[in-house]
């Protein structure tokens, strides 16, 4: 009997705070923010999170099916943690900057509510989506209605988050226009990341791609696709990681150049027909130096090609 | 019939002297264009935070400076040098325009203390500093997933340098008024003079900032 006692109360808890999400968003922003608020309700609001992103994704995974719905599920509620994470820092610097300084209690308090409420828009958003979806619609569509619903599910998320702010002292518009904005494209860069969450019908399931250009650039090639034009896609590695992983890899197999039964040339004088520019990456200092000036010839074919064919067969565009 | 009538009634108002609430040319009034002007480019009053920074602040904003180029600048290639320039553009900005400033405003005969408009100034510093610090881990992401992160340095810097220039235009003309006598309002021409000089100061420094971006960008 004292175990359903006690566990009874925190169910309630539980299920009030996800409907005080709803209706009270800014009172159960108050609350959080409160001394000890976060530990209570922190719980609450990340299940809520982390469930209502995962009913989204899995039904958006469900358009490609097996894998890919767990993928997805796996992966969505991550959209809704991760961008705050990395956005707040500014907002509140630029909320300080204009005078107006918001402490760090209440703006954790803002992010938690305004996502908890997002996924929990998007989870009530995932029957029409999947609806939809089942209905047959191809892979772009698929791709639209996602991004649709988490536009929708999105603004009432960011709006409560700003309204839990106070109002800044001066330059508003250009404050929360810079936060939304900044918001926006790490949200957008992130979602690049964590793709694919709708796959394309013939791609290979994965969990993640391989880093390789940014969202902006799908924007334009998927603009291109949609006209019909398939060619012009170079999935290039970009970015300090990649950049990290390719040096790493040895480009060049020095061993196989620095070999002394190539050293004639003590005995016999290169005439001018017998010193070709091939012949130059003798000692491993110019084999490396000719990898970095050339690294899409220098590099093993069996790192690129099969990254760069995904990237257009997979979901990419 | 009643085409006519119409045309009657429509022609009778021109007729008549025109209406008293027309109001004068403004060209003939110069004081009113001043007036005008002044009110047009004058800022609403917000209570002045003169609280000292603490010392961990002013830490924080003078790193964010260093931090952000740093990261910025961890996918682009070049030279050593490359870091310096992208530091250079706030920080010399800062430095070459402030003494025009002080100068300016002693020789206008304004009222604020130098010492008041330079501690608005390294406030407001120090501030996009911290603001430059938040934008550290957006810059970063970039930087590390893609080959934004130069992009991402360039826009950042620049949204930081328009916002810290214009947010210090506004302490500086409301620095000025708070340092007016009271029981002298200033006049419409003495406001202007405040507002014209940390405007041209703040197009002083953004020209200065632009100018040496324009040499960081081509060196990247």
């Amino acid at each position: 009997m004292p175990s359903a006692t006690a566990s009874r109360p925190r169910n309630i808890d539980l299920l009030d705070t996800w409907t005080r999400l709803l209706r009270q968003p800014q009172r159960l922003v108050d609350d959080v923010a409160r001394p000890g608020g976060l530990t209570t309700h922190a719980p609450a609001l990340l299940a809520a999170t982390i469930a209502g992103g995962a009913l989204l994704g899995g039904v958006v995974g469900s358009h490609h099916g097996g894998l890919q719905t767990l993928f997805a599920a796996i992966k969505t509620p991550l959209l809704f943690l991760v961008p705050p994470l990395v956005a707040l820092p500014a907002v509140e610097a630029a909320w300080s900057m204009v005078g107006t300084p918001v402490s760090g209690a209440r703006l954790r308090a803002a992010t938690l509510v305004g996502m908890a409420r997002a996924a929990i828009l998007a989870a009530a958003l995932g029957p029409f989506v999947w609806l939809w979806t089942s209905g047959g619609v191809d892979y772009h569509l698929a791709v639209l209605g996602f991004a649709g619903t988490l536009v929708l599910a999105g603004v009432p998320g960011l709006w409560t988050v700003l309204r839990a702010l106070p109002r800044p002292a001066e330059l508003r518009t250009a404050v929360v226009i810079g936060s939304l904005a900044l918001l926006g494209t790490v949200f957008a860069q992130t979602g690049w990341l964590l793709r694919p969450f709708v796959a394309r019908p013939t791609a290979e399931v994965t969990f993640l791609r391989d880093l390789e250009e940014n969202v902006y650039s799908s924007i334009v090639t998927s603009q291109r696709s949609a006209r019909g034009r398939y060619d012009g896609w170079d999935a290039r590695k970009q970015g300090f990681l990649v950049r990290e992983k390719r040096e790493a890899v040895p480009a060049v197999p020095v061993d196989r150049f620095v070999d002394p039964t190539v050293a004639p040339a003590v005995e016999a004088p290169p005439t001018p027909a017998v010193a070709p520019a091939v012949e130059a990456p003798l000692t491993p200092e110019s084999a490396v130096e000719t990898s970095e000036a050339e690294p899409a010839e220098s590099a093993p074919p069996a790192e690129t090609t099969p990254s760069r064919v995904e990237s257009v067969d997979g979901g990419a565009r | 019939m009643s085409v006519s009538t119409a045309t009657t009634a429509a022609h009778r108002p021109a007729t008549k002297p025109a209406p008293l609430d027309v109001p004068p040319p403004v060209e003939h009034d110069p004081e009113l264009l001043v007036r005008s002007l002044a009110d047009w480019t004058d800022v609403a009053p917000v209570e002045a935070d003169d609280t000292p920074l603490p010392p961990r602040t002013i830490a924080l904003g003078l790193a964010g400076y260093l931090a952000l180029p740093v990261v910025g600048l961890l996918d682009a290639g070049g030279g050593p040098g490359i870091l310096p320039s992208a530091i250079a553009p706030p920080v010399a900005a800062l430095l070459l325009s402030v003494p025009s400033l002080v100068v300016g405003h002693q020789y206008l005969g304004l009222s604020a203390s130098p010492r008041d408009l330079l501690s608005d100034v390294g406030r407001v510093f120090v501030q996009t500093g911290r603001l430059a610090l938040g934008l550290v881990p957006a810059v970063g992401l970039y930087a590390a997933t893609t080959g934004l992160g130069s992009a991402a340095l360039i826009v950042s810097l620049l949204v930081i340098g328009v916002l810290g220039l214009e947010l210090a235009r506004r302490r500086l003309i409301r620095r000025e008024r708070a340092a007016a006598v009271p029981s002298t309002p200033p006049t419409p021409a003495q406001r202007l003079r405040m507002v014209g000089l940390a405007t041209a100061w703040a197009t002083l420094a953004l020209l200065i900032a632009a100018r040496l971006g324009h040499t960081f960008v081509y060196s990247l």
